[in-house]
This record gives C-alpha cells, structure tokens and sequence, in this order.
C-alpha cells in the first residue's frame, strides 16, 4: 500500500518536474546533455518546445486539394489511405538532376513553377520519382495567373475569338489551373516555411543522400481518390459540389404587396459584380483587384445613393426604374453563379421572386477597377474603360455610356475619372458576368466597366498574388461616384439631387477593401461588426483568431433555410447585410431574428448578430434583399436542410433550359472531401537508415556517424552548420511569434501621461523581458485583466540599462488601449515577451543609403521614436533623413517635446495636420508625393508606420521613384 | 524506422540499466525497495533544485553560466546525500540489529548493497530526466542534431551520457557511503568531486565537435567509479563484519548464528541464503578468489536453521 502511494505520488511529482523545462532538468541534474543546443536553440525548454524545433508543420491549410469536373480532375492528392504518409528527402528544383535516380520532394520556387510544371506533366520519369511538390512563393514573379488567356473559357463570350487574350498575364508566367493534375501532394508553403525549407534543401543538397537529410512528410488524402470525374464522385458520395450564395437587393425595394411576380411592373437596371476568385491553392484566393474591387465599387455606390437619399427629401420610390445591385459568387467557375440565377429565375425559384428577367433593360457589370491610377500626372483623370458588345441583336448601350460620362462630368466631377468607350477593335465585351445575361437575353443593354481597354492590366489576374498591397481604394470610391450618378440618372433620378461626397466614399470604400480585401482586420473591421457575427478559423496551435477572407467559394455541404444566414460564408453575409441597410429607406424597426421574430412581409431583418442579446438583433427594415444559391445545375440536393442528411445528387433538370440557350456543357465543379488530419506537412530531419540500424545492434560507431565527414570536408562542415543553426532558430521565432500560444507575465504600469489628445505615454516594469528588447520597432502585447491583449510597439529605444522600464504609446481605442490608458501608477497588466524583429535598418547602411524617408502617422510615431532615438538609424551619418509626421493637428501630436532633440539628430522632422489647409497637404503621401526630392530610388532607404493606406500609398509612391522594394521597412 | 531508432536508443541508454537491475539488483527484495525509495527521495531533491533554479531561468547561453549551474546543482544533491547518509545510518544500525537478534549475520557486502540500492535510485531518475524525457521523440521519424555536434544526434548523446552518468552515480553512492562509514574524509570527497567533474565534462559539447570527446569522457567516468567501486566491494565486502552505520551501529558479527535462535522462523520463506540480504550474494560476494572472499561468501551463504527475514517474504 505505501509502495502504491509513493508510486502516484513519485508520478505526480515527476509529472510538475517535467514542467519546468527540459533545460531546468538538465542543469538541476547536472546535466548539460546538449549543452550547445541549449545554446543555439535556446528557446528550446521542454520536450515539447525540441519537439516542434524537430518537425516544422503546417496543418489544415495550404493544400493544392483535388477538384473534379465534368471531364476530369484538377489538384493534386497524396497517398489515398490516410495512414500511409509520403515522406521524401527534399530537394530544391535548382538542384535536380535528371535522370531521377531517387524519391524525392521537389521544393519549387514559383518562378520556375510554370516551365517546371510543364516538365513534370510530360515526364512519367519525373512523375514517378517526384513524390511531393512544396511551392515556394518567396519571390513573386513580375506577372502571374492560375487562369488561361480567356478566362472562364471562350466558349462562353457572345463571340467568337477563342485566341483573343484578355488575360495578358497568362502565356509564359501561367500555368492554368483547370489543366493541372499533380498525382503528388502538392502544397503551398507559408513564407515562414519556405525560408526554412530553402535552407533544408541546401544542406541536403551538400550531404551525401545516404547520410541524414531533410525529409518532408505529407499527408493529402483525397477522399475521391480513384473518381474519374465528379459526377462519380457525387454519385459516390465522395465530393460536394462547389457552390455558394449570391445576393442581390432592389432599389427601390419591391412592394410588400406584389405577389407571386413580385414586381410593380418598373424596368430594371442591374448592377453587377462578382464575388470570389481562383487559384490552384485555395486557401490562398485573394482576388483583390479581379473581382473584389468592382464588388467594393458597387457597395460604395450603393450606400452614395443611401447617403444622398437619408441626406435630402428625396428616395429611390421616385425612380421610374428599378436599381437591381448583385453580387454574384462563383463565376470563375464556368459562370455558375450568373447561370444559376437565371435558371433559378427562369424556373420562379422564391430566392429570385421579382427579378423579372423580362423587366431587366440594362445591365452595367463593374469589373476590374482596383489598379486604377491617376497617369501620367498625378492629377490626371482616372481613365475608366466602358466595354459594350457590338453587333446585331445585342442591345445598344450608347445611353447607358452617355449617362456614365455626364456623371463624371457632372455631379460625380470630384472623382477625377473619365468614362471611355473600350477599344472598337476588342472582340467584344471582357470575360465577364453580362455575357450570360446576354446569352438569355441579348437586346439586355450591357457594359463593364474596368481599369483596362483590350487587355487586363492586372500582372497577378486570377492567381494568389493579386492581393490588396496594389489596389486602389480612392480609385474605387471614384468608380463608386460615377457609378452611382450614373444610375441614379439611368433610374429616372433627378442629376442635381444626388449629392457625391467623395471623401465619405473613399472612407467608405478603404473599410468596406478592409474587410473583404485585406487579410486584416478581415471582417473583424467595424463595419462588419456591426452588422454580422463574422466566423472566424483558429489556427492549429494557436488561441489566435483569424477573419481573413476567404475569397475561395468553397463546397455546399448542404443548404439550410436560403434567406437566413446559417450556411452563409461571411462575404455573403455582409454584402446581404450592407445592401439590406443601403437599399432601405433608413428607417429601423422592430428587433428581429431570421427564424422566431421574423419581420413582416416586405421587410427584411438586417444587422443580425445573436438572437441572445436585444442589442445585437437585427432590426427590421423595408428592403429587398435576397440570397440565391450559386451551385452547378447539373445538381441537385435531397433533405438538404439538414447537414447529416443532405444528398447531392445529378440531375437533368435544367437540360432543356440550357439547350434553349445554348449554354456550354455545365462543368460540374465538385471538390474532393477529405479526413480530418488532412492537409499534413512536416519537415523534419531524418537519420540515416544505417545509423539506426547501426545503433540499434551496437557495433559501435557505424558507418555515417563518426566518418567526421564533416571535418574531412571543412567547407561542408561548415556549410552544415551554417545552414542547421539558423533553421532551428527561425523555427524558435515561428513558434514565439505565430504559433505557440503566448505567455504572459505580470507587469506593472510605473507611470501613465496624457501627452496629447487620445494618447498616453505608459511606462511599464517589464523585468526581464525588456532584455528581448534589441531593435526600435518591436512591440508586445499588452492586456489588462483578462481582456484581449493589444499589440502595442515600444515607444522608447532598446536601452540595455533601462532596468525593465518600457515606454508605449497608447492610443485610447480599442478594448485594450483604452484599458492600458485608464490605469494609473501601480496597476498590474499582463505582458507577453518582445515581439517582432523590428526595423531592419541593416538592410539600408548609412553608407550607401544616405537618404532616408522615414514616415508615421498618429501613434505610428511610436516605433519610429524608438528607432530614432536608438541611434541604429544612424541619421548624423546620412545626408538626408526626413520624418513625415502626420496627425490630426498639433493637439493630437504625441511627441512633440522631442522633435527639436530628434532635429538634433539629424533628422528633419515634417509635420502633417489631416486637419490643415489645402487638400493635397493633408496627409504625409500627399505631402511627400507634392515634394518628393528625390533623384531616383538608388540609395534611398524607407521607413513606415501608420495607417495602412498611408504605408499602401508611400510604398507606390517610392517605388514609382525606383526605391527598391526590400528598402521600404516596416516592423511587421 | 521509428521503431528501429527507439529501441537502438532505448537498449542504448536504459538497457544496460535495466541488465544491471535484473541480474544485480532484482533478486534482492530489501534492495529493490530501497532503490524505489531513493528514487522516490532524488526526484525530490531535484524538484527542489529544479524550482530554485527557476527563479534563474533562461541563463546566459555562457559556458560560465551553465557551469555554475552545474556546480550550483551538484553542490544541492552532495548536500542531499548527506541526508542519504542519515537515513542510511539508522537503516544499517536498524537491520545489524534485527539480524544480530535473529542471528543473522550482515555483511559489509550487505552494506554495501543497501548504498547500491541508494545509488540506483540517483542513477534512476537522473537517466530518466536527462533521456528517459527524450525516448518518446526518438519513436518518431525524425531527429535532432546540435550545431557543434554533428557526429551524434541528441538522443544518442543523452543516451550515452546517461548510461556514463548513470554508472558512475550508482558507484559514488557506494563510495560515497562506504567512505562516510570508516569518516574517511578523503573517500567521502570522492564522491562530490568525481560528480562535479562528470557534470562539467558534458559542457565539452559545447565546442564544436567536442561532443564526441565529451561523451567518451562521461562513459570511461563511468568505467573507472564503476571499477573503483567494484574494488571497495572486493576488498571491503569481503571483511566478516559490518563497520557501517556508525558508533551506533557498530557490533559484533556473529558469523554463523545459532542454529534455532531464529525469531522469525515462522515467517514465510523466500529462498535459502543465510545473508540477511537474502539470496544471490554468492555472485557479488566473489568466493571464487582469496581467503578474505571466500569469508565473506561463507558468511553470507552460512547455512540458518530458518528463513531469512526479508521484507519480501514479509510483504508477500
């Protein structure tokens, strides 16, 4: 009996020392086993820690994941039993040699994507002996597509130029995506990931094969593995359908009384644009400029003619036709969203009740319109190309160009935009959603409007690179000015009573691009939450919330009730969310819900959020608003309402209506399903096989351990060590920075100043932590209680004697700001370590540098503060170092006691009042692009902190001056 | 291969541990218990040093610093074995009086083995620490390598270090604390000086390369203490009397004990060897060689009319 307590009580007791830390064993029992690597993975304190330190992985993401069509499969898939991992050395495409004489993983930077894929698909050798592919996006190509010349398929224009190229960045740097089928697990690697792979890859590339190497391992299960195509895999039941919801929303709304037809009988006018994009890695979608630009542009111009109307005495009822706005989700897939709805409308489907094709008179597509820049001078006219499809039959859109130019010209004149007529020499109109509108109703008057005339300008069309680091918000509002006068006066609306703000709607534009476009805040932004409860994903590892758009459509995994917003992606809901609030008259009604406080026929319950708390119900509103399911009409779902029971099946019911219009064979895009576990990738450092053997029977050093092959070639050796210690230790800064959950420790605020209006100099006792601290830029994160933690940079510079004294400056907004700035002296927060690498000024030497720009708005100032006065700068060195200091006005300047000491130093401080006089002076890229005083980007380094279309705006403004990009430092 | 790298290091590290338990250890019910306990005591002392030493974690990546560690550590754990030697002490002046009154006798070499028992448990805990903590990972696919010791991966050097370290722990327990019995204060330094030295030698890993001389250095350690202490145990097990446990326990051996004057006839038997450590003893006593040999095996193998009263045959 006592032996049984002191063996549960020894394992209790071993059980609390196993926490404290592998490197506290070592040392409490005097042992120092791998002394150095204590030292060079010195982040490594638990089994747990050298554990991640030995596989680097990436879970549940990343994955090139097969697709099926009609015709064939697309993707790639791994070994089809989950258990059976593939697992081979890894080895750069560099340093292939052929003929293959092993298994390998081939790491492959997206540059040398396309010729290498191109290679593979003809090689049987290749596809034999290559086992995984890890893409590499470290380097972008200069241009990029996932999608062929015509995307979406010539086979669907109201032409025929099957040649014609649209997509001027396919040909040599694509690689279309629907003719790619890898029978390798294919995976996109984070960049983190590949920069850690590229080192792997070099040190195996130095070593002999038969001695340790870097391994990856893969897991890509593909549940339709031996499926043809995908009507045997929904026969199968090994795939969903892809699909996803469409929303549309009429102005004005359609009366509550109107019946079955739904209508009052007005012509409509619809406004359209698409919702999602393609790329072979579907978790990394973007499509920032093709499509998501045009869909801000339409919710823009949407909310001006809500904001013109809640501002005068006139309304939308006035209107003697009807504004139809709709988004339309899954075109890059064989049109399957504007197809869908037409056969939904065809057959009196109720999510389509009062869209009378027969009453749609126009239709005006906003396409690509993010790129749009002013050229060749600053204050030139955006340039804003209308394309019509000529030829007998096709309505005559010549009015509808009309009334796009007379907006411009007339109330919507402060866009700065002019509205052109395309190229007569296109063959017509552009891939796009009209031409299948067109296709069922030809005399449809039809534009689409885009930043380009025969070609797409965009380098990065329908790939993972077309994210919003290029777009344009201010462009788009523009596009949004015109496009709202223009079909206000379409709608019978009187010109001079649309009022365009055109500073509300770039506001309204750069969040409405926060939310949809930029991977953060994603739809945590305001505007999102304050009329939806966005979903989120948790990645593995990690408590962090990420509401990053996903601008892949994703699968119908079943369809419950169509007009609520269960099963509705995010984008879906807050597009439907947005139209309903800005196409209603303004006035909120009662609180509701989508199932127990329904409105009343008519209405629509907008801004829902939970049913659990009267504030966030929504409230009912007069609006029409709808969603329409986007899937492939070859299928069909049986009890559909319910995710366990939901079963797809094929169906030919939409074969006479497709044959009526002579529509393309649907191509049935389904998606494979796959297990939990899937996707899985590991690198990791595998021992040679003879080493195992050789230690498991003992027969002391075997072959490949002690050959002292790393002396016997010193410049190996040495190349090993290199290339093994700075792997393991960009593992550590992964797992501190992104992956592991972060630790917090107790602090405590020593002091707390308001230095300006909203902002407050805190002074925290970090401890020990400050010694983390080595480079101006870093930052922590901060919480008070149990709060949400705030990342907050480190106003004051790395000072090895600052006995644990560090300096924020806190903005007093948001949950954990304006917690920090109400504390006084004394009060306890929760710190994490030091964060971020901070600004890498060794990338621009004072030497060859000798003009820096350095740029901050607001509390932005902060880490620029702490780089200043760090001295890493090195301004007395440099010949020009200029500080664009933007703020509201000299109120709100934090700092400004330090600027003569930051004059002192060299730098030439320029302050920026948002609230002074003149238009272009108002914010520091205004004022800098006025006066650049630069000769050239040779020798220019930048600096930049602040709000992020500042940041967007200096970036493109000093690469238009050559600056390179890897000059331009941030401390993200 | 996972499974081929997992035993390689567990044979490796462990195995030789768990032979020297088996054949040395296991036949002896008293020691096997006695080694549960140390066990039991170091993963105490070394929680206690682990918890002091948090307060001084993370510590410069400096070899002067892991050294004070290490020394810092090595001084709490020669501080604990004099805690070893008090109970140690009273177990031996305990036992010599139990067998005196049952007329058993207990050897020198009986002592002997209680401070093997005592080492093993050291022995024990720190191979379970500093490798034992690490097994698990050596049943997956992959390994870990060490900048500046490319020859061996972690594992293979914890494994060996261990199995060095390990052997030499259990031979400075019976150093140690056969030196404390006769207070020869030169032997009882043995003991903390050997462990400082052992502990020190692992930070030659810390030059490149160094891991291999480091490792070679830590398994001879652990030959010569294993040596030095096989010799105590030739030449001072082989004594008739025990010496151990102090002015206390300091008696008179009665080498062959009268027949019929066992107390604890009555109690269960488990196995026939005359020595109050019961069985075996006849491979550690050594007979084969010399008279002072052959005396102690004739003591522990002298014949008794009764059982020996072992703890197991108590507790069985």
């Amino acid at each position: 009996m006592a032996s049984a307590v002191h063996s549960n009580l020894a394992a209790h007791v071993l059980l609390r020392v196993w926490l404290f830390g592998l490197s506290v064993h070592l040392l409490a029992t005097s042992q120092a086993v791998q002394c150095k690597s204590l030292e060079d993975i010195g982040l490594v304190t638990t089994v747990k820690a050298l554990s991640e330190v030995m596989y680097r992985e990436m879970k549940q993401t990343g994955g090139c994941y097969k697709l099926l069509n009609a015709t064939g499969q697309v993707g790639s898939q791994g070994d089809p039993d989950y258990n059976l991992d593939i697992d081979a050395p890894l080895v750069h495409a560099s340093d292939l040699q052929q003929p293959l004489q092993r298994d390998v993983t081939v790491l492959l930077p997206v540059k040398q994507s396309v010729a290498f894929m191109q290679q593979l698909q003809g090689s049987p050798e290749m596809q034999q002996h290559i086992m995984g592919l890890l893409f590499d996006d470290t380097e972008p190509p200069a241009s990029y597509s996932t999608v062929g010349p015509f995307p979406g398929g010539p086979e669907y224009a109201p032409y025929n130029a099957p040649s014609y190229v649209w997509n001027k960045a396919a040909g040599a740097n694509s690689y279309p995506f629907a003719s790619s089928w890898f029978p390798m697990p294919v995976f996109l690697l984070t960049p983190e990931l590949a920069a850690d792979a590229q080192q792997r890859a070099a040190y195996n590339a130095k070593q002999d094969p038969t001695r340790k190497q870097y391994h990856a391992r893969m897991k890509l299960a593909m549940a339709a593995a031996t499926s043809a195509n995908s009507a045997d895999c929904i026969s199968q039941g090994t795939c969903k359908p892809l699909g996803g919801y469409s929303v549309w929303a009429a102005l004005p709304p359609l009366p509550a009384a109107a019946g079955a037809a739904g209508d009052d009988g007005r012509p409509i006018i619809l406004v359209v644009a698409q919702m999602d994009s393609i790329d072979m890695f579907h978790d990394s979608v973007q499509g920032a400029d093709g499509p998501l630009s045009g869909l801000v542009s339409m919710l823009t111009a949407l909310h001006a003619l809500h904001s013109s109307f809640t501002n005068s005495s006139s309304s939308s009822s006035s209107y003697s036709k009807r504004i139809v706005f709709m988004a339309l989700a899954g075109e890059p897939w064989g049109y399957m969203g504007s197809r869908r709805l037409l056969w939904e409308a065809a057959s009196g489907s109720n999510s389509t009740a009062g869209l009378n094709m027969s009453l749609v008179e126009q239709v005006i597509e906003v396409g690509q319109v993010g790129r749009l820049t002013a050229s060749p001078a600053a204050d030139a006219p955006l340039k804003l190309y209308a394309h019509s499809q000529q030829g007998l039959g096709f309505g005559n859109s010549s009015s509808m160009l009309a009334a796009l130019q007379a907006a411009a010209q007339g109330e919507a004149s402060s866009a700065k935009a002019d509205v052109l007529a395309a190229s007569p020499s296109n063959p017509g109109i552009p891939p796009s959603s009209l031409m299948s509108f067109l296709r069922v109703k030809s005399s449809i008057q039809g534009l689409v409007l885009a930043e380009f005339d025969d070609g797409f300008i965009n380098p990065y069309f329908g790939s993972r690179f077309d994210n919003g680091s290029t777009v344009n918000a201010d462009g788009i509002a523009s596009v949004a000015a015109v496009l709202a006068a223009a079909v206000h006066r379409l709608a019978g609306g009187e010109p001079a009573a649309l009022k365009v703000n055109m500073t509300e709607l770039q506001q309204v534009a750069a969040s409405y691009a926060a939310c949809i476009i930029m991977p953060t805040p994603g739809f945590a932004c305001p505007t999102a939450a304050a009329i939806m409860a966005p979903d989120y994903t948790v990645s593995t590892g990690s408590a962090t919330r990420s509401y990053a758009p996903r601008n892949y459509i994703g699968v119908l995994q079943y369809m419950p009730e169509v007009q609520a917003p269960l099963g509705k992606s995010n984008l879906a809901r807050f597009v439907w969310n947005l139209m309903a609030s800005d196409s209603s008259d303004g006035a909120f009604g009662q609180a509701c819900d989508h199932w127990k406080r329904r409105c009343q026929e008519g209405q629509v319950c907008a801004g829902w959020r939970s049913s659990s708390d009267e504030e966030l119900m929504g409230r009912c509103v007069n609006a029409t608003v709808r969603y329409v399911p986007s899937y492939s009409t070859r299928v069909s779902c049986e009890s559909c309402s319910d995710y366990y029971t939901a079963k797809w099946q094929l169906t030919d019911a939409a074969e006479q209506w497709s044959q009526q219009y002579s529509w393309p064979d649907d191509p049935l895009w389904a998606e494979s399903d796959w297990p939990v576990g899937v996707p899985d990738l590991q690198l990791y450092l595998h021992e040679a096989e003879a080493v195992e053997v050789a230690l498991l029977i003992w027969q002391g050093h075997p072959t490949g351990i002690n050959q002292n092959h790393y002396n016997a070639d010193s410049k190996i050796g040495q190349h090993a060590q290199l290339r093994t210690a700075p792997a393991i230790q960009q593992r550590c800064c992964f797992c501190c920075c992104w992956g592991d959950p972060v630790e917090f420790t107790a602090a405590k605020v020593v002091s707390n100043v308001k230095d300006a209006e909203m902002l407050h100099r805190v002074v925290v006792d970090v401890g020990d932590l400050a010694a983390g601290y080595s480079k101006g830029g870093q930052f922590m994160q901060i919480k008070v209680g149990e709060g949400k933690p705030g990342f907050f940079a480190i106003a004051s510079p790395p000072d090895p004697n600052n006995q644990g004294l560090l300096e924020f400056l806190i903005k007093a907004q948001g949950e954990a700001a304006q917690a920090l700035a109400g504390l006084d002296a004394g009060a306890e927060v929760a710190v994490s370590p030091v964060m971020g690498k901070g600004f890498s000024v060794e990338a621009i030497p004072a030497d060859a540098h000798p003009t820096v720009l350095l740029f901050a708005t607001g509390s932005g100032i902060s880490p620029i503060k702490a780089l200043i006065e760090s001295g890493d700068l090195q301004a007395d060195k440099r010949a020009d170092v200029r500080l664009y200091y933007g703020t509201r006005d000299a109120a709100h300047t934090a700092y400004a006691d330090r600027i003569p000491a930051w004059e002192a130093a060299g730098v030439k401080v320029i302050q920026v009042f948002s609230n002074g006089d003149g238009e272009g002076a108002k914010y520091v890229q205004g004022v800098f692009g006025g006066a650049k005083g630069l000769s050239g980007g040779e020798g220019v380094g930048v600096v930049l902190c602040g709000h992020k279309d500042m940041c967007n705006a200096v970036k493109e403004l000093v690469a238009a001056e050559g600056v390179d990009a890897g000059k331009v430092l941030l401390n993200f | 291969m996972a499974a081929t790298a997992f035993f390689g290091h567990f044979f490796l590290g462990i195995g030789p541990g768990i032979a020297f338990f088996l054949a040395v250890i296991a036949p002896k019910s008293f020691v096997v218990l006695l080694s549960f306990f140390s066990a039991f005591y170091w993963l105490l002392v070394l929680l206690l040093t682990s918890a002091i030493f948090r307060g001084f974690v993370p510590l410069p990546s400096t070899q002067p610093a892991y050294a004070g560690a290490l020394l810092a550590a090595v001084a709490i754990e020669e501080a604990a074995r004099a805690g070893v030697w008090q109970m140690h002490k009273r177990a031996l002046s305990v036992l010599q009086g139990m067998s005196a009154s049952s007329g058993h006798s207990f050897t020198k070499l009986d002592e002997l083995y209680l401070a093997l028992g005592w080492g093993y448990g050291h022995a024990a805990v720190h191979v379970l620490f500093i490798f034992g903590s690490l097994l698990p990972l050596t049943a997956g696919h992959g390994t870990a390598y060490s900048t500046d010791c490319p020859q061996m991966s972690v594992f293979t050097v914890a494994a060996l270090n261990s199995l060095g370290l390990g052997a030499s722990l259990v031979a400075l327990s019976v150093v140690a604390l056969e030196a404390w019995g006769r207070k020869s204060w030169l032997g009882a330094a043995y003991a903390p000086l050997v462990h400082a030295g052992a502990a020190l030698l692992t930070l030659g890993s810390f030059r490149p390369g160094g891991c291999t001389a480091a490792v070679a250095a830590q398994l001879a350690l652990g030959l010569v203490n294993t040596w030095y202490a096989a010799s105590i145990a030739w030449k001072q097990g082989g004594s008739s009397s025990s010496t151990g446990g102090g002015s206390t326990a300091r008696h008179s051996h009665s080498s062959g004990g009268s027949a019929g004057a066992q107390p604890l006839g009555a109690l269960p038997g488990d196995g026939s060897s005359g020595s109050w450590m019961a069985a075996a003893a006849p491979h550690g006593g050594g007979g084969s060689s010399g008279g002072a040999g052959r005396e102690a095996s004739a003591a522990i193998v002298s014949p008794r009319a009764g059982p020996p009263p072992s703890l197991r045959s108590r507790g069985a």
